[in-house]
């Protein structure tokens, strides 16, 4: 055993290392995790008993029902990580500040990026406890069948980046706020407007082309060139997008067909000649998107908050002038 | 080791800082004066790499701050003037969070945190949870935290405040033993007695503006504080002594004190300093003791910030209260009680005789 001894170990980020001691000492941790796992649990149940109570009075048992459980366990697994990531993230700094641990932190050898990325990393070691946790209940579905592990995995893995990308985005508004409270509702509110706002927002441009084309179409008998395609890919942006296309092969929809709004659209995708691979490859072309905005995001939230970075001096100007008349 | 040059920050169209210039030498240690928002915790925050100057420049070392942060971290330890603890961590988990921000892992970490602790006498609290430590004990072991990187140079913001007369003595203790290992200490606080008693050179800044720095002879010698008054003891025949003193040409005041102690305000150098005594001896005056009061830091502070000075006693007529004894009868001639951050000077409240 003595060689264990001399292997070394990476030394682990100083601060993500404080933050799992200090999150694994407290006991909301394991409430969270047993409240999600029994909620989880419970409506793995609920399902397995409909499931059941339907093959007792119907036999014989349908087995496409194990994919549509992995489907709905996979949407609540979706729901926790957009509902928890924020939570635990956007409080990373912004706690920090309200503690006046900050200055602190600041003063030492450590970077401002070893900061912020070992926040990040606390965050996403919370919410991944959370989502593999959940791998007995999941288990539920895969001892059936219908689902294979690398579907599973699939899910799951989308999942993780997902995680990825709430925690970047709430990092970011903790980097930038000064308190909690208003990290957490500006991390909650750019969700959403990702999740629904860019939906909204491809629908709207959609309908208002649509518009433009049946007036042109009255008045010069031509079509207009826009159609609004080009906004369609501001969905690489929405996680909900993302986590539909990767479970799509087991709904047998996909997002164009089934998201209220975008009835059509992938159809109609014609400004790109390349636009169908683009389609076609929409997880891991939607993931490395968001994964290149997670990064800007952590890369912002280092540098707003080095004390030492160049801001611009609203009152430069007025401080000149007042010297002046003085 | 420390060299400020022209030093100037704003916050918005405030200015916190004006041409702050400051030279402080290795090993020394350094009392940083100032009322509140005076710029004291601002030009500190400067230094160690929290704040960004509007112009100026500070080297340490040589090293320009700013330019090499990381090295300078390493040669700079900071305490600010509140004490934020981690929840759920214990004093030496703290520490060796601290060790590890500065690359110090595995066992040289947990030795080097047990060091400390026995430096700052917490080695029993080492599994105590940091927020349970009596302000004190958390003063204590955020110095500890400063210290875990070695550096050469400490600012430590008002370390005293808020903290008992023991755990100031403490902290007292530690400063002196942390000087004497060669470190050079910028502190900042507002129990100017205790930073006149540890400190081998003083800052003065009032309003963003420098005011003086130096020495204490030499902050004595820029202001006209040396002009204090002389300190008498009589064995008897006090009221005999306040009217001969009240009779002389030279004297300003006499303020008679109990037990024989009468404080005279007279005006020359040192010639007509002697010459009193001679009067007094030739009168068959019985005198125990003899000699001018020196100015304390506070007395200078006070007079810059254009506060009470020694100079300006009270009009009051003599004779009055003698049993309120503003001066402890073990101390001959303090000026000032050590816990009392702005006592009173020669004020309404005290007896004054003025001719």
């Amino acid at each position: 055993m003595k060689f264990l001894k001399r292997i070394k170990l990476p030394n682990i980020n100083a601060v993500l290392y404080k933050d799992m001691q200090q999150r694994t000492k407290r006991s909301g941790l394991m409430i969270e995790v047993f409240l999600v796992n029994m909620l989880l649990t419970l409506i793995a149940l609920i399902l397995l008993v409909s499931m059941g109570a339907s093959a007792a009075m119907y036999s014989p048992i349908n087995y496409d029902i194990f994919p549509t459980f992995f489907v709905v366990l996979s949407f609540l697994e979706f729901g926790f990580v957009v509902i928890v990531t924020p939570s635990v993230s956007a409080g990373c700094i912004t706690m920090e500040r309200e503690k006046q641990t900050f200055d602190v932190l600041l003063s030492t050898a450590l970077t401002t990026r070893q900061i912020v990325w070992g926040k990040f990393w606390s965050a996403i070691l919370q919410v991944l406890l959370l989502i593999f946790s959940a791998f007995p209940t999941y288990a539920l579905v895969l001892m059936y069948g219908g689902v294979s592990f690398i579907q599973a995995f699939g899910v799951l893995a989308t999942l993780l980046l997902i995680t990825i990308y709430a925690a970047a985005l709430g990092i970011f508004w903790s980097s930038v706020s000064k308190k909690s409270m208003v990290s957490s509702v500006m991390t909650y509110v750019f969700l959403l407007i990702l999740i629904f706002g860019t939906i909204s927002f491809v629908a709207t441009v959609k309908g208002i082309a649509a518009v433009i084309n049946e007036a042109m179409l009255e008045t010069t008998g031509h079509t207009s060139f826009f159609k609004g395609d080009i906004f369609f890919f501001v969905l690489y942006l929405n996680p909900l997008c993302t986590i539909f296309d990767s479970i799509s092969h087991l709904t047998g929809t996909s997002i164009f067909t089934s998201l209220p709004g975008m009835a059509g659209i992938g159809k109609n995708v014609t400004d790109f000649e390349s636009s169908n691979i683009l389609l076609m490859l929409w997880t891991p072309i939607s993931l490395t998107v968001q994964m290149l905005v997670s990064w800007w995001l952590l890369e912002s939230a280092s540098k707003a908050i080095d004390p030492l970075r160049k801001k611009a001096d609203k009152h430069a100007r007025k401080r000149q002038r007042q010297q002046k008349t003085a | 080791m420390l060299v400020i040059e022209n030093l100037n920050k704003y916050y918005g169209t405030f200015r916190a800082l004006n041409n702050v210039n400051l030279t402080i030498k290795k090993g020394e240690l350094f009392g940083f004066v100032g009322s509140n928002g005076a710029g004291k915790t601002t030009t500190m925050k400067i230094c160690v790499g929290l704040l960004k100057a509007d112009s100026g420049r500070i080297t340490i070392d040589g090293n320009e701050v700013g330019k090499n942060t990381k090295l300078l971290k390493r040669k700079v330890g900071y305490v600010p003037d509140f004490f934020g603890a981690y929840d759920h961590l214990t004093s030496i988990e703290y520490l060796t969070f601290f060790a590890n921000a500065y690359g110090i892992y595995g066992s040289s970490a947990e030795k080097l945190c047990e060091d400390l602790l026995a430096l700052v006498n917490l080695t029993d609290k080492r599994n105590n949870e940091v927020d349970g430590l009596s302000r004190g004990m958390k003063q204590r072991l955020c110095l500890a935290r400063a210290l875990v990187h070695n550096p050469d140079l400490l600012f430590l913001d008002e370390p005293a405040s808020g903290l008992d007369p023991k755990a100031r003595y403490e902290l007292k203790e530690i400063l002196k033993s942390l000087s004497a290992m060669g470190k050079t200490i910028v502190i900042s606080s507002h129990i100017l007695p205790e930073l006149a008693e540890m400190c081998t050179s003083f800052g003065i800044i009032d309003r963003g503006v420098m005011k003086l720095t130096g020495t204490m002879r030499d902050i004595q010698n820029a202001t006209n504080i040396n002009q204090m008054p002389i300190a008498i003891v009589v064995d008897s025949k006090e009221e005999e002594t306040v009217n001969i003193l009240r009779e002389l040409p030279g004297t300003q005041y006499v303020r008679p004190l109990a037990e024989g102690r009468i404080e005279v305000n007279y005006a020359g150098g040192r010639a007509e300093e002697v010459e009193l005594l001679k009067i007094l001896v030739s009168r068959d005056i019985p005198v125990l003791s003899y000699g001018r009061m020196e100015g304390s830091l506070e007395n200078v502070f006070l007079q810059l910030m254009g506060g009470p000075g020694p100079q300006a006693p009270a009009q009051q007529p003599y004779p009055a209260q003698q049993a309120q004894q503003p001066y402890p009868a073990q101390q001959p001639y303090p000026v000032q009680q050590a816990p009392q951050p702005y006592p009173a000077q020669p004020g309404p409240q005290q007896e004054v005789i003025n001719r």
